[in-house]
């Protein structure tokens, strides 16, 4: 009777271990595992004027802003973080590129912060012009969920020697625990 | 009781609140990405002008005076103009060249006039073309500069290539006394 009663105290306990762990566990994958998602809309557009010529002898001109702007949303499917969460965050961006000449060079800047979301939060950097290139670089960092980065973005060295084409490139933003 | 609470609890947990825990977002880890496309086209551009433009090239012979000498020329030569250009090619275009021909007028029997476009000068960068040496003119097309590349000559006066239009008398036998006769020159580029 008494060596019954000692498994089932015994079982009991593993059960209790094992639900204790799995709350443990549930509970520290929701507090390390990534709650920001970034998300894009928008993006640049340049005026068939940028590369066309009325006069013969004459070059493009070597910047072109695009006429669109593109915008970046930093938030979370999580209800809690979104509201009152502050995590850091870092955003990288890249080119992977289809068709492009290497002459050519596309740069972003971020031109506003957008509207934050969360209780608190902040976002530094990414106000000058950097060059993309097909190596993930650092853009700008932040903390809190926000909506409606606004980014723009330049062509530099256009050029009549670079070969007439449909050019094509993605650029893609990366956001990473800072 | 205390297994089937405990199981209902767990559930609930992973099913109704996965944004606790990151499940559904990309790969659970701490990256994310997402996309902007870019797309624009730059295309092929051709376009050739004269600097100064609307000018117009005077050449002449001399009035005879004593018989049995050779006809004089007056204005034989004008290199008053330039030649400019823009070009724009694709990875497989072969290049351009620009052709000149006589589209107005004829030029008068026993002359012949000649043009040439000298060497690239002035400030602009690519791949410029090269001269052809000395044409006659006439109503069909010949080259001039050739072998163009994607360039830009520079704009205006002494940017290009400059022209020179020379007159000779070729054959005294067609020559004729005649009022001014005019003449319209036409370039144009085009692909090789």
């Amino acid at each position: 009777m008494t060596c019954r009663l000692l498994i089932q105290l015994v079982t009991f306990d593993s059960m209790n271990r094992i639900f204790l762990l799995i709350v443990f566990f549930l509970l520290v994958v929701g507090a390390t595992g990534q709650p920001l998602v970034v998300t894009t809309s928008g993006g640049p557009s340049f005026h068939s004027s940028v590369f066309s010529l009325t006069e013969a002898g004459k070059n493009f001109k070597s910047r072109a802003v695009s006429q669109t702007k593109g915008y970046l949303d930093v938030t979370s499917t999580n209800y809690w973080y979104n509201y009152y969460s502050n995590y850091r965050w870092r955003i990288s961006v890249y080119r992977y590129d289809v068709i492009w000449a290497q002459e050519l060079s596309l740069q972003i800047k971020r031109v506003s912060n957008g509207t934050r979301v969360s209780n608190s939060g902040s976002i530094s950097g990414g106000k000058s012009w950097i060059s993309v290139s097909n190596i993930p670089q650092y853009f700008f960092k932040g903390s809190g969920a926000w909506s409606n980065i606004k980014l723009n973005f330049r062509l530099q060295n256009v050029s009549v020697l670079i070969p007439a084409d449909d050019y094509q490139t993605t650029l893609v933003f990366t956001i990473y625990e800072d | 009781m205390v297994k089937k609470i405990k199981g209902t609890f767990l559930l609930t947990l992973f099913f109704l609140f996965p944004p606790i825990y990151g499940w559904g977002q990309n790969g659970g880890g701490w990256d994310e990405e997402d996309y902007i496309d870019v797309a624009f086209s730059i295309p092929e551009i051709a376009l050739i002008d004269m600097e100064p433009s609307n000018v117009h090239v005077k050449l002449s012979l001399k009035e005879q005076v004593n018989p049995g000498e050779a006809v004089e020329i007056g204005d034989g030569e004008d290199n008053s103009i330039w030649i400019n250009y823009t070009s724009t090619l694709s990875s497989y275009s072969l290049g351009r060249s620009i052709n000149a021909q006589v589209t107005y007028g004829t030029v008068p029997p026993g002359i012949s006039l000649y043009l040439s476009a000298s060497e690239y000068k002035g400030n602009g960068k690519g791949s410029m073309g090269s001269p052809t040496g000395t044409i006659s003119l006439s109503n069909s097309p010949q080259t001039i500069i050739s072998n163009i590349g994607r360039c830009y000559t520079g704009n205006g006066k002494n940017k290009g290539h400059r022209l020179t239009y020379t007159i000779e008398v070729t054959d005294y036998s067609k020559l004729e006394y005649s009022e001014a006769s005019d003449l319209q020159v036409t370039y144009t580029i085009s692909d090789i």
